[in-house]
């Protein structure tokens, strides 16, 4: 049985989002609920690492397009990091860019 | 089939589900890649239908099949229906209708990854299909064990179409290939030099795991002697070099074949013995209470249970319907019996239906043996003061006949075994002289409506008249079409029995 779970963390100017395990509708539910992803302060960096991501589906998709657009209107950019395997060929499929600046 | 489950239609499940699907495909011989992409597809699928099905489906079931070169994973839910779900599928399969967006790609994906879709209303289900190539079925296994690398080749060019051919120059390096891995025939030749093929046959039969794999020999020593020697050592054909096309596969083919009907005759021969011991046994009466029963074991596979308890002034039964096909699934039935007639030895969960099923739910839930059945039930106990107490798990509704008044089902539901969430909710009816309760397995209804089961039972029972002996014989003329087992226990209060 897989783990699934995600991590929050300061790294510098930037909130590193590591996700562990699956991609999906369960850990966006998880982490829109999260305070940290609510303020994210003009001018800093919000990463998600996917190095230890072993699947994702669109739901992890339509979040990081959520992430994207909103830093496009409150000035923050999104990095997305370490895509590896299934999410790679997912994120590859869609046509996303392998790091996406807002 | 691979797999066959029913899940919760909770976004949690669509992982249980990838998890449990992903060895299996593993081995369907996919490429990872594409196991990646199926797993993908039905997770959208799932999620989807969890989202957006109006109504919300009380199930989703998955079913995995492999037939022959086609991989067949299919996912039915009992939620409302996608309108124009294939052309909508159609219109999303091109990536440039799909931009990036923060939802609504999942159709996009599915369209996509899948080499197929099927989308369909099934009586009150809904069906979806994916077919995915896969490598041609899986042709038997032959080792060929000869010296002569002429008899091999000739042997190899007359078989490798039909047989997937192993071959051998020496014996003893056969013996510890079959021992690794047990082919579905050999071919041996006799006279080979360190040890002969008569040794490499007695080998053979002194281990238990190889004595009954079919065996022929294939020699050029045409003597009486020497087949009488191969003969006593129990060998299915013996044949003479030089050997033409047709003569040896003749011979491989009917072989193999008699050894397929062999081992089907012998499951069916444990397939009956099971479901001979699984037939409803209740008593004519207890107490005030009668008890009738209609048992139809029509299928092979999984089966209805009938199975109680009885203890002074109260009775307990439950009606389960153990699903799937095949001899596998009818020994899951058979130890679901042994199961719950073990709790029923237990008076607090024999006196508590809701108990019973709760207990039976978490005892599946938590015990993987049972994870590839899919069981229903419904349970009532019966006290000799008239109280029926009634409890359902997945299962038809039981229904309810107050004196000259018109059947009804009892206004209770519970989930399916093994599914977690609460006990079911148990419901008291209190019984008067000339009441009855009738419980069925859910092959009764869907053989009069597949779309409305429940009502099209209830029409044909209030259609003939009072509850006496003769409505199960009318029910088992109504419903003699079924293709699935038919069950059902008619509970009469105050009334005779009628076997």
């Amino acid at each position: 049985m897989t783990a699934h779970f995600f991590s929050l963390s300061r790294d510098g100017d930037g909130t590193v989002i590591a996700i562990s395990g699956a991609f999906d509708a369960e850990t966006v539910f998880d982490l829109r609920g999260q305070p940290a992803m609510r303020d994210v302060a003009p001018g800093t960096r919000v990463i998600v690492d996917l190095s230890a991501t072993d699947f994702m589906d669109s739901s992890g998709v339509g979040f990081l397009v959520s992430l994207s657009r909103r830093g496009q209107r409150e000035g923050w950019t999104l990095e997305i990091v370490g895509a590896a395997g299934q999410s790679q060929r997912l994120l590859q499929r869609i046509g996303w860019p392998t790091t996406l600046a807002s | 089939m691979l797999i066959a489950r029913r899940y919760s239609p909770e976004m949690a499940a669509a992982r249980e589900l990838r998890d449990e699907l992903s060895p299996l495909l593993e081995r369907c011989g996919i490429t990872a890649e594409r196991v990646n992409d199926l797993l993908l597809a039905v997770s959208e699928a799932f999620t989807n239908i969890v989202r957006h099905g109006s109504p919300r489906p009380t199930y989703i079931s998955v079913t995995l099949v492999r037939d022959d070169a086609i991989l067949r994973l299919t996912l039915e839910d009992d939620g409302g229906f996608f309108d124009a779900f294939e052309a909508r599928l159609a219109a999303a399969s091109d990536p440039a209708s799909s931009p990036l967006a923060e939802g609504g790609m999942g159709l996009g994906l599915i369209a996509q990854l899948v080499s197929a879709t099927d989308y369909r209303r099934c009586g009150a289900v809904n069906r979806l299909s994916f077919s995915e190539p896969v490598a041609a079925r899986r042709l038997p296994a032959v080792v060929l064990v000869d010296d002569d690398a002429v008899t091999r080749t000739l042997a190899r060019g007359y078989m490798q179409d039909d047989y997937a051919i192993r071959e051998y120059d020496d014996a003893e390096t056969a013996l510890a290939a079959i021992a690794a891995d047990p082919p579905d025939l050999i071919i041996s030749d006799i006279g080979m030099p360190k040890m002969d093929g008569i040794e490499m046959r007695t080998r053979l039969q002194r281990d238990e795991t190889t004595a009954l794999i079919p065996f022929i020999f294939l020699t050029g020593l045409d003597s009486d002697q020497v087949e009488e020697q191969a003969s006593a050592l129990e060998i299915d054909d013996f044949l003479t070099k030089p050997i033409t096309r047709r003569r040896l596969v003749n011979s491989a083919d009917r072989i193999l074949r008699r050894s397929r009907q062999l081992k089907e005759a012998l499951q069916s021969s444990v397939d009956r013995r099971i479901t001979a011991s699984l037939r409803p046994r209740l008593p004519r009466s207890a107490g005030p209470w009668s008890l009738d029963v209609l048992e139809q074991a029509v299928s092979p596979g999984g089966g209805d249970i009938v199975l109680y308890r009885s203890d002074g002034d109260w009775i307990s039964l439950i009606l389960l319907d153990v699903m799937g096909h095949g001899v596998p699934a009818k020994i899951f039935a058979f130890a679901y019996a042994g199961f719950v007639q073990s709790l029923l030895a237990d008076d607090r969960l024999a006196r508590h239906p809701d108990a019973l099923i709760g207990e039976l739910s978490r005892r599946i839930g938590d015990d993987g043996r049972f994870d590839e059945t899919i069981v229903t039930c419904v349970a009532a106990c019966l006290t000799h003061d008239g109280q029926a107490i009634l409890a359902v798990g997945g299962h038809p509704r039981p229904l309810l006949r107050r004196g000259g008044s018109s059947w009804r089902p009892v206004p209770i539901d519970g989930a399916m075994p093994g599914l977690g969430g609460p006990p079911p909710t148990p419901r008291t009816v209190a019984m008067e002289p000339g009441d009855a309760l009738l419980l069925v397995s859910d092959g009764l209804g869907e053989t009069l409506s597949r779309s409305h089961p429940e009502t099209a039972l209830v029409e044909m029972l209030n259609a003939g008249g009072t509850p006496d002996g003769r409505l199960l014989p009318r029910l088992d003329t109504a419903t003699a079409d079924a293709g699935d087992d038919r069950t059902a226990v008619l509970l009469r209060f105050g009334e005779p029995a009628t076997r």
